[in-house]
């Protein structure tokens, strides 16, 4: 909450409590929005794990040309012979 | 008296599928290649591309659930199984979860004259991650994307195995479903057939499991028997010590023949599955598992059970002979060539079987097998000449006109060796001819020496008796 206030504190100028009461009364309007849901009857209702209803997608099993390795490697903060270099790992 | 302990054994083996292109991109699959030379944005995890899935992926896996007796899900979904490492650029590996393509299988194993149902858990897809190289770099470690979404199955058996002997037959079994659907190479080395193996033990007779370990890093079926071995004996040895076994990951530490425990935090992930947004799901059709199984080949079981009827050989044969793939078409081709079944079969298993390529043509083995039969060349010279086949490549015929190795056969110069002999060793003549019958065998050995191996051995026994018997 500390952080909260020093932070509201710098980008606003209205008094602190005003604020936190007008933040508790939005957060309070989402919930109840979001516990609406609690009294749909999803029985029987598969989970959504896609927005679009389509199946099947597929692609030939046909090669792409790759990236050149500089390109592949250019993102990378550091680099040494050709490979991605990473701060040491142990297995 | 010491407990006696069983041991419960599961594998989980990732097979590399013999695609051309990576599961979600177009990049080659292929091994060897300059490092992170075989990348792109899809599978160097760039923001906003889009995985597609490679259609052959799924028809390789379906054949694999067909031939290993697994029901196909009719929906299939990608997850995102979510952990940090380098090799693992988006940070989560695309893979299954709660719909995986196949589940509840089983392979037939056979150990020590003894079949047993080992039962498949699941089948399921993903992709491999890339890999970490540490070996002789400073504070620093160097990863290759190269085999970032490769396609791979994960293939895990239910906890049925009781002995690392068991462990390797369902392996090699497993291995040689793979490579007859030629899905997959099979090849441990180059790790495009990896095996985990979780290992536990229980008082015999117990019906809970015990805690089990996991064992990592085994690259060949003699290091999977020898890793399972130990590890058994390490947790014996714990137990009668009254301590407790640890749940953890070890790795086979091939130099010093031992497990050791993984020294990172591998164990106790919480993955967070959860669907992969980017994936559509895939609905299997029951045409298209029809589809598919009409693509199926013959399978090592069928395949066993046909030389035995159509070949007429024994059972024992007939499974030496299928468990791969290679050598069975190279039997059938000789078969086809010269209809001698069993002949070419012993001759198969008793030196080809342990070739990595078979060194020779199928004409050139049953061409020397018919010059044995036609008493052109003996059995025993039979033997240098295959030696010299594999050496020089040439036919069986010309090496024999060559290094003249034709087997004698005409009476008139078997008669002549037995002369020879026979007036060498005067004295044994003698004893023979007063009854130590037993010294037929020397005769017959002192005459083949002198031939150079190259007497036909019928017609010299019946020469030899013949010119015994006659008093001179
Ligand atoms: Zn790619």
């Amino acid at each position: 909450m500390k952080k909260l206030d020093s932070r509201l504190h710098g980008n606003d100028r209205k008094p602190l409590f005003q604020i936190k009461e007008k933040l508790a009364s939005q957060l309070e309007q989402i919930l109840n929005y979001v516990n609406q849901l609690n009294e749909l009857d999803t029985k029987g209702v598969e989970p959504t794990s896609h927005a679009v209803l389509t199946e099947n997608v597929f692609r030939e099993d046909r090669l792409f040309p790759s990236l050149p390795v500089e390109a592949a490697l250019q993102n990378a903060p550091q680099q040494e012979k050709g490979f991605f270099k990473v701060p040491k790992v142990i297995e | 008296m010491a407990t006696k302990y069983e041991a419960v054994i599961g594998l989980e083996v990732h097979a590399q599928m013999l695609t051309r292109s990576k599961i979600f991109c177009g990049c080659s699959t292929s091994f060897g290649s300059q490092p992170n030379s075989q990348t792109c944005p899809v599978c160097l995890g760039m923001p906003g591309v889009l995985p597609v899935l490679n259609k052959k992926v799924v028809e390789f896996a379906m054949k694999t659930a067909l031939a290993t007796h697994c029901t196909i899900g009719p929906l299939n979904q990608f997850a995102r199984k979510n952990y940090f490492y380098p090799d693992l650029p988006k940070g989560y590996q695309i893979s299954q979860f709660e719909l995986p393509l196949a589940e509840r299988g089983r392979i037939e194993i056979e150990v020590n004259g003894e079949g047993k149902k080992i039962r498949i858990t699941r089948i399921h897809l993903e992709e491999d991650a890339g890999k970490n190289i540490h070996e002789g770099i400073e504070d620093a470690s160097y990863v290759d994307l190269n085999r970032t979404g490769v396609p791979l199955m994960e293939i895990v058996s239910e906890p049925d195995i009781r002995s690392s002997e068991e462990a390797a037959a369902y392996l090699k079994k497993l291995r040689n479903i793979l490579v007859y659907l030629e899905v997959c190479d099979g090849n441990l080395e180059e790790g495009s057939f990896r095996c985990d193996a979780n290992v536990s033990i229980r008082p015999a007779g117990q019906a809970a499991f015990g805690t089990r370990t996991e064992l990592k890093n085994i690259n060949s079926f003699r290091f999977v028997q020898k890793a399972i071995d130990f590890e058994i004996k390490r947790q014996e040895q714990v137990l009668e010590e009254g301590g407790r076994i640890i749940q953890e990951t070890r790795l086979w530490d091939t130099q010093k023949q031992v497990t050791v425990p993984m020294r990172s935090k591998e164990s106790a992930h919480d993955y967070r599955y959860f669907p992969e947004p980017d994936l559509v799901p895939v609905k299997i059709s029951s045409e298209w598992i029809e589809e598919i199984r009409k693509t199926l080949p013959e399978l090592p079981e069928a395949k066993k059970e046909r030389f035995v009827l159509e070949y007429d050989i024994p059972p024992y044969d007939a499974s030496v002979l299928t468990q791969s793939k290679k050598i069975a078409n190279f039997f059938e081709a000789c078969v086809s060539l010269y209809h001698q079944p069993k002949a070419i079969s012993n001759w198969i298993m008793g030196d080809l079987l342990n070739e990595e390529e078979i060194p020779l043509s199928p004409e050139q083995l049953t061409g020397m097998i018919e010059l044995i039969d036609k008493g052109v060349i003996s059995g025993k010279i039979a033997k240098t000449v295959f030696e010299e086949m594999l050496k020089t490549k040439k036919d069986a015929r010309a090496i024999v006109e060559e290094k003249g190795l034709l087997q004698i056969s005409d009476d008139e110069s078997i008669l002549s060796l037995i002369d020879r002999v026979m007036k060498e060793s005067p004295e044994n003549v003698e004893q023979y001819r007063k009854g130590k019958e037993k010294l037929f065998g020397f005769f017959v050995g002192q005459v083949m020496k002198v031939s150079g191996g190259k007497a036909n051995p019928v017609k010299l026994n019946e020469l030899l008796f013949k010119k015994l018997k006659t008093p001179s």
